[in-house]
């Protein structure tokens, strides 16, 4: 039996960003829930399942045994042509960090906002928003084959990829295609994976992306592929590409897949609004993935902070306007949004760059301290060993 | 070929309910119903981009002499 709620601030989708969010908002006195579609939260996984340590503490997250689950010493790219280059725990510091146990960790976090006072629902699906002269007011919910609504100050879109809160209600997050990358990935075991380094695969084996493999321990990995599927002759050929690159590497086609999961990250440029009257979008909604990386983890947790802390004020001042939130658009642009565009331009180029070159890339800079390698020292160093691909580079430097 | 109708057709078996083409749709006809894809056919302007974005070829676009030749696998909403 399902009668109309009500509530403060309703974040819809129970992710990392969701319950961030959530945490945050509650823990600032605000009265929330939080509805998820799924009847399992964090369950299934659909994640390679690496983090880097740094932004941890700054939402509040202890790392626990209950979900690391293998903590790595640096990274590998390798080259076409499989050329090395290493970035260690000396050299990156905190950017180095944890392979997760992604399920648990996604409970973890929703343990967080239930302390604080989260309502959780689960099995609860939005199927649209409501709109009071303009401005959101919450959401139709589904529960058990019954339809309610939930009314909210304040609606925060958590939804993930696949989001529609924020098209509902007429935020322009719609993507094109060539901004997102499709993944596969299987957990293997029987694989010869270094449990110290969580490697990638760069060139034609993904084109417009990378195929990863992040240790999971005995021989035990989650190896995966991202392309731009724009790129591909055939979309459908995505599991090929990866069924391939595992096929000429001994060390894998021995292995046994025990899961296989898709889905698909956004690489786009940072949206240009985030808010709008009644309504705030964070994490992957907000498209808010790191377009070199395709990791979203970070980046959704971060902005769910601001949001929380936010919507927390917001609905305490009865104020939930487009201008009141600007606080959080201009909160998650300050912290994310920069490094977001930069690695977008850089997305850019990388996908147009042949396997020759990334060879020379990969073989100039190996060797060298990633301390000292930001854009501009590793083009210096492309030019010294290799100045006929300085033109390549040019409006980068 | 005035009376054909573009149909779409999402083929259950090979899909992994990854949601890309639900995160893709501009007209937002897609959702995730469980895990199962739905098309608001209505909405839907056959513009292709959900089958590119596909990546397992789960999805394609055919053509019909038959109002209401669905596929098994497709559950339109409303109907
Ligand atoms: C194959 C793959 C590998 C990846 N690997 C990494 C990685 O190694 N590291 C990394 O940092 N990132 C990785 N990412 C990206 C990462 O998974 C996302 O950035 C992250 O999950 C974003 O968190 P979120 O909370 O914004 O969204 P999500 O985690 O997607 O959570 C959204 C939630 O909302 C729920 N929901 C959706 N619609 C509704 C609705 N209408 N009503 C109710 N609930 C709803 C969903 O069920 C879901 O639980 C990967 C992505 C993919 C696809
Ligand atoms: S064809 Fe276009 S409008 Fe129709 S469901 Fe696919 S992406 Fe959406
Ligand atoms: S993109 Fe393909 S595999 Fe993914 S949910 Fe849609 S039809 Fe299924």
């Amino acid at each position: 039996m399902n009668s109309d709620l009500e509530c403060d601030v309703l974040v819809v989708g129970a992710g990392p960003a969701g319950s961030t969010t959530a945490k945050f908002a509650a823990k600032n006195g605000a009265n929330v829930i939080m509805i998820e579609k799924r009847q399992e939260i964090g369950s299934p996984v659909r994640c390679g399942e690496g983090i880097s340590k740094a932004w941890l503490s700054e939402v509040g997250v202890t790392p626990s045994s209950r979900w690391i689950n293998v903590e790595v010493e640096g990274a590998r790219i390798f080259s076409p042509s499989e050329r090395v280059f290493e970035i260690n725990e000396k050299h990156a510091g905190n950017e180095v960090g944890y392979v997760i146990e992604r399920d648990a960790f996604d409970k973890a976090l929703a343990i967080d906002a239930g302390n604080a006072g989260t309502e959780i629902m689960l099995k609860t699906h939005a199927i649209g928003v409501t709109k009071e002269n303009g401005k959101v007011t919450g959401v139709k919910a589904k529960q058990y084959g019954k339809e309610f609504h939930i009314r909210a100050k304040l609606t925060v879109g958590a939804d993930g990829f696949e989001s529609q809160v924020g098209r509902w209600a007429g935020l322009p997050t719609n993507l094109q295609v060539k901004d997102m990358d499709s993944c596969i990935q299987y957990r293997m075991t029987n694989v010869d994976s270094d449990a110290r380094y969580c490697d990638f695969y760069l060139g034609e084996v993904a084109p417009g992306g990378y195929i990863w493999v992040f240790p999971k321990g005995d021989h035990l990995a989650n190896v995966g592929i991202g392309v731009q599927v724009s790129k591909l002759k055939n979309p459908a050929d995505v599991k090929a590409y990866l069924d391939r690159w595992i096929d000429k590497h001994p060390g894998y086609a021995k292995g046994k897949k025990i899961d296989m999961v898709a889905g698909a990250v956004s690489i786009s440029p940072p949206i240009k609004q985030a808010v709008a009257d009644g309504i705030m979008l964070v994490g992957d909604a907000a498209r808010m993935i790191d377009p070199i990386t395709g990791g979203g983890i970070a980046n959704g947790c971060i902005a769910g902070k601001i949001a929380g802390e936010v919507a927390a004020k917001a609905v305490k001042e009865d104020n939930v306007s487009h201008e009141r939130l600007m606080e959080y658009e201009r909160g998650w642009r300050a912290r994310i949004e920069e490094k977001q565009y930069r690695n977008w331009l850089a997305k850019e180029k990388l996908v147009s760059v042949s396997d020759e070159v990334f060879d020379k890339v990969i073989d100039a800079i190996s060797g060298h301290s990633v301390e000292k390698l930001n854009v501009l020292n590793i083009l210096k160093l492309v030019k010294d060993k290799y100045p006929e691909l300085t033109k390549e580079f040019e409006q980068f430097l | 070929m005035n009376k054909k109708l573009l149909h779409i057709v999402s083929k259950g078996d090979i899909c992994l309910s990854c949601g890309a083409c639900v995160g893709i749709c501009p007209l937002d006809a897609i959702y995730l119903n469980e895990w199962r894809i739905e098309f608001d056919e209505a909405k839907c302007t056959r513009c292709n981009i959900c089958v590119e974005a596909c990546p397992v070829g789960a999805i394609s676009i055919g053509q019909t002499t038959c109002d209401h030749a669905l596929h098994p696998d497709l559950h339109f909403p409303g109907r």
